[in-house]
């Protein structure tokens, strides 16, 4: 069989400046402009902060390892973290609640949701510290029956425990939303295949609902978290020696104010710029199954692959 | 005879006022393949969820392999099943979905052994071995290591069938596995399928692939309005329909 010959191709002398493969980007020259710009003032302010006396960036240099502040740092990392851990933990079933089709499991999660979020943060912490005030004694008790085990507020309510209880409390009801944010964005019919496949409603949860929503899920939390490294600076009204207080407590006794404002100010900056770094390493890692991040992470899951098989 | 490995008898479901299934009997012999064509809104695809129980049916029965799905006769009485054992009932049936439903979070290996790991219990190395030969088997060897979303929709439809081959179901349940396919992806889906329908699988195949029907089907299932209206032979049922309704039903593809 013959095909019909092809029509001659028309070349033209310019032809081989044409290929693209050897393109120059042409000078930006609007944007070299706009950097230019923002480089002359950046560094000028930069410049006159660096050199303003008032800052007293020597009286900085000199505390930002100061063992108080370096206590109140460790205070606040750890008040976050622990806070942030029962947060999410106690998020989990409230959002959970939330969708449940039983409407005790609902009401109840609605309405710590309704509470904890409707009040400021201030006024629960002040509460909790003065819990004794309200509850002299607090008791494990059966409804309308005797007690079974009672202790005593002002010794079970210190300002550690109020700082928790506090933070804690009140960030389960954020988590709460964003966890039920999460699981809603993964389509329904997921849920039913995985239960198609015989999985029980928490397997399905676990293995399929939840590695799914945290893509959702993680950029929020990220920003909660930093929100409550921040937040933690609250629990200095109810003295607790937090990185704020400790700072607080140093100038109260030098007059130093800005500079040591400046500390803390660096520090928290510090904490924050890791936790992004962090978070946008979770966020790859829980997108690896789109096809977008795909080629880049398939090769490391080819060996995950073979090592589970171990 | 054998026992059917499927009885639905009576079954009734409503959607609210609105009656979708208004009685269906149908038994299915072990390595039978059925294939359900009906108009869309006939309800072929709430019959297919009611057998595994993503559906409550309201009225009549389902048994799968001896098994009442959802409940139980003790002594007479019949008690609902608690969640558990529901599960493990739907372990006896792999599903295939239209939109293909893949966990697009796992591999396509992760896919295929997570149930049989997971639900079944299987040891993992076996269950990996099991897997390998079921994506060899659908040509896909090479994409092991592959995410779903990097996967064209007939692949992803061959890795669901792999999946649903891989917990050893009692029944195959497919829903429009080619209806969510372009057209020249359908061919390679279909093939798959007639494969496994010549191996003795027990199929129940909700498709408007007449042609699929005609060649690897034992029985042909025609239902609308939420009865089934018609059923036998495929040389009997698509060639002289006695139904009006299968027949207006059968033009539309000639
Ligand atoms: N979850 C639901 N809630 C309310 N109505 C539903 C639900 N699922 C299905 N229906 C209704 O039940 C009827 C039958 O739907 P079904 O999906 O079983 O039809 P089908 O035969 O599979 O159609 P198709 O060929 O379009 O897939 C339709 O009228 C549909 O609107
Ligand atoms: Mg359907």
């Amino acid at each position: 069989m013959k095909t019909a010959p092809l029509p001659e191709l028309q070349d033209s002398p310019e032809d081989s400046l044409r290929d693209v493969a050897g393109a120059h980007l042409p000078l930006p020259k609007s944007k070299i402009i706009l950097w230019v710009i923002v480089l002359l003032f950046g560094s000028d302010f930069a410049l006159t902060v660096a050199t303003n006396k008032n800052f007293g960036w020597p009286t900085v240099g000199q505390y930002f390892f100061n063992e108080t502040v370096l206590q109140g740092l460790w205070v606040t990392l750890w008040l976050a973290v622990v806070s942030m851990l029962i947060g999410v933990v106690l998020g989990l079933p409230i959002a959970i609640g939330r969708m449940s089709k039983d409407p005790l499991a609902r009401g109840l999660s609605n309405a710590y949701v309704w509470i904890f979020r409707g009040t400021p943060l201030l006024v629960q912490l002040i509460i909790w510290y003065n819990l004794s005030f309200l509850f002299p004694k607090i008791a494990l008790k059966i409804p309308f029956g005797p007690s079974l085990v009672q202790w005593d507020a002002n010794a079970l309510i210190t300002p550690i425990t109020a700082a928790i209880i506090g933070l804690a409390l009140n960030e389960a009801a954020y988590m709460a939303e964003i966890i039920r944010g999460g699981l809603l964005s993964v389509p329904r019919g997921q849920r039913e295949t995985a239960e198609a496949f015989g999985m029980k409603p928490m397997r399905a949860l676990w293995r399929i609902i939840i590695p799914q929503a945290m893509k959702t899920i993680v950029p929020p939390t990220g920003n909660q978290f930093i929100n409550m490294i921040k937040a933690t600076s609250l629990v200095s009204v109810i003295a607790m020696a937090d990185l704020l207080y400790s700072v607080q407590s140093i100038y109260n006794r030098t007059f130093e104010v800005i500079p040591l404002l400046m500390v803390a100010v660096l520090w928290y900056l510090l904490i924050t710029s890791i936790l992004s770094y962090a978070q946008s390493h979770i966020e790859r890692y829980y997108s690896r199954g789109d096809s977008m991040h795909a080629a880049r992470s398939t090769s490391d899951d080819a060996k995950t692959t073979e090592e589970d098989a171990k | 005879m054998t026992s059917p490995i499927l009885r639905a008898r009576n079954l009734h479901k409503s959607f609210g006022n609105n009656e979708v299934l208004k009685g269906i009997d149908l038994d299915v012999a072990p390595s039978e393949v059925v294939a359900i064509l009906g108009p869309s809104g006939s309800g072929k695809s709430t019959f297919l969820r009611c057998i595994n129980r993503l559906e409550h049916i309201d009225k009549g029965f389902i048994e799968v392999d001896g098994e009442q799905i959802g409940y139980q006769l003790k002594n007479g009485k019949l008690v609902a099943l608690p969640n558990a054992a529901i599960a493990r009932q739907r372990g006896k049936m792999g599903m295939v979905f239209q939109s293909f439903n893949l966990f697009p979070h796992m591999t396509v290996l992760q896919n295929v052994i997570e149930a049989p790991v997971g639900v079944h219990r299987v040891n993992k190395a076996e269950a990996i071995e099991t897997a390998r030969e079921l994506i060899a088997k659908v040509g896909l060897s090479e994409k092991l290591n592959a995410y779903p979303g990097q996967l064209s929709g007939g692949q992803q439809q061959r890795v669901a069938i792999a999946r649903a081959l891989a917990i050893k179901p009692k029944i195959l349940l497919f829903d429009e596995p080619t209806s969510a396919l372009d057209p020249e992806l359908v061919g390679e889906v279909l093939a798959t399928m007639r494969d496994l329908a010549s191996q003795g699988l027990t199929m129940i195949v909700v498709t408007h692939e007449i042609g699929f029907a005609r060649e690897a089907a034992d029985r042909v299932v025609f239902m609308d309005g939420g009865y089934v209206i018609e059923q036998g032979k495929p040389e009997d049922v698509l060639v002289k329909p006695q139904h009006a309704r299968t027949q207006a039903f059968l033009s539309r593809f000639i």
